[in-house]
């Protein structure tokens, strides 16, 4: 629970009466902001270099057979044919507009440039592409539209002393997204559990084995040591199943929040999904992650740079408990 | 007087908090609207699919099996081989200009074939011949990996294309 700043409070920056880094209400939606941002910018930086092969009428899936399998309702790159040839961006140049748009937009969510049109603009941008080059996708883009859902639903930035009204929505767009975690997390773990090749690393193998996951894991040493991959499937059912239990109590939610990213980080180096790796820790930072870099921020504070606040309004926002 | 202004006011956005928690709550459990909301079915359908709110979230969740791949091999020098996958994406790795889809969704799978061709062929120019093949992948167990047994692929259908210009 955040109170609104104590300004007789001299003691440390962010430290709160008891010695606990309690961040300014905001700072969950900047880091969100942050982590999707370098998330989706970093999958985007990707996808340049082969634009015209996924996203154009020509590519291998071609955008129109795309866009007649989605819902007829949902935003599309066809849409727009018929409006943007009479500005010259007719046929590939559309997609090339919409994604450079996509691309400066999320630099702009980077830097928390107006942060709540610029949330909208992204999310907005990222269904109308997803919605046209669906087939290139795989989770990475539902879990990416979830965040940036949140982000355009938290709040842009909260004068001080933080207005009761503005705090209060801004806590309870926070408890949504951590209620959206833990739903997300606690059903993936059951789902998992119900299949017997999790629980025998089986699923891990598998995964790790196929061709197009090319991650920096030896097989071989894998296949020599069956217990790694067992030990991998009852971690991550652990992780996921235990997440609603141990990330929401404040003594564990340090080790919890630890143990999700280091599966992340985990899922990127071992099955090459970085882009999903990103998204997924990126919804846990700014989830539960704000209070951590609040404390990051205090102990180096040349790091409270403008994503974050400035560090004079970092330095005013102590709260108290 | 104050304190109730202030909770009528908040009442609007406690109650979007509210029925969003409902929605991706029971939605995680597969539920859907269904035509008993008249009317309401199809925005509560469209909000939902476009907030992604609805479930459920079986990443991965059981069973993790081999799906169809497209394999890709040119004559050299120097040789190409690349592999593509059915759902998930092989990032940074689209090295053929084509990338992976559902193509279970296809029932054409000669045309699909061709299509992987052209793009192989305009993407590399300096290939005169490629050979596409269509088929699953079978991981064998850890055991049967220790005792030299390897992944392999079940061909389905395999096509050559020639450059014709």
């Amino acid at each position: 629970m955040m109170f609104v700043d104590n300004h007789s409070n001299t003691r440390s920056p962010a430290a709160g009466a008891s010695g606990t880094v309690v961040p300014p209400a905001h700072l969950w939606a900047r880091l969100l902001r942050f982590g999707m941002g370098c998330a989706l910018l970093f999958q985007a930086l990707g996808v340049w270099p082969d634009l015209k092969y996924i996203a154009t009428w020509n590519a291998l899936v071609p955008t129109s057979v795309t866009e007649m399998l989605n819902f007829r309702w949902f935003p599309r790159v066809g849409w727009f044919t018929h409006l943007l040839p009479h500005v010259g961006l007719d046929g590939q140049k559309a997609f090339v507009f919409f994604f450079a748009l996509y691309t400066m937009l999320l630099i702009a969510l980077i830097v928390n440039f107006y942060p709540k049109i610029t949330s909208l603009l992204v999310f907005v941008l990222h269904l109308v592409i997803a919605g046209s080059i669906d087939f290139t996708l795989y989770g990475v883009d539902r879990f990416a539209s979830i965040g940036l859902f949140y982000c355009v639903l938290a709040p842009g930035r909260i004068a001080l002393p933080e207005k009761s009204d503005a705090l209060w929505r801004s806590i309870a767009v926070r408890r949504l997204l951590q209620f959206h975690l833990l739903v997300l997390y606690w059903n993936a773990g059951i789902a998992k559990s119900f299949g017997p090749q999790w629980w025998h690393g089986d699923a891990v193998w598998t995964a790790v084995t196929q061709p197009i996951f090319r991650g920096m894991i030896d097989v071989a040493s894998l296949a020599a040591l069956p217990g790694v991959a067992v030990l991998a499937g009852i971690s991550t059912l652990m992780i996921e199943i235990g997440y609603p239990f141990f990330i929401l109590p404040k003594k564990t939610r340090s080790f919890w929040l630890a143990a999700v990213v280091s599966m992340h980080l985990g899922i990127g180096l071992f099955m090459d999904m970085w882009s999903f790796a990103f998204v997924m820790i990126a919804l846990n930072l700014g989830g539960f992650g704000a209070e951590y870099v609040a404390e990051l921020l205090h102990w180096r504070p040349q790091m409270a740079w403008r994503p974050f606040g400035r560090k004079a309004e970092m330095e005013r926002a102590v709260n108290t408990r | 007087m104050n304190v109730l202004s202030r909770r009528l006011r908040r009442l609007p956005f406690l109650l979007f908090i509210v029925l969003q928690g409902l929605l991706l709550f029971f939605g995680a459990f597969s539920w859907r609207p269904g035509p008993k909301l008249g009317r309401w079915r199809g925005p509560i359908e469209a909000y939902a699919t476009v907030t992604r709110t609805l479930g459920p979230y079986r990443f991965f969740a059981p069973p993790v099996e081999p799906g169809l791949f497209v394999q890709i091999h040119a004559d050299g020098p120097p040789a190409f081989d690349e592999i593509l996958g059915n759902d998930m994406t092989q990032e940074a790795a689209l090295k053929i200009g084509a990338t992976q889809s559902s193509f279970s969704f296809y029932r054409n799978v000669p045309l699909l074939l061709e299509f992987a061709s052209r793009q192989f062929f305009e993407r590399h120019p300096e290939y005169k011949r490629v050979e596409v093949t269509f088929g699953w992948y079978r991981v064998p167990s850890r055991t049967a990996w220790r005792s030299g047994e390897r992944t392999s692929m079940r061909k389905s259908l395999q096509m050559s294309f020639q450059r014709s210009d």
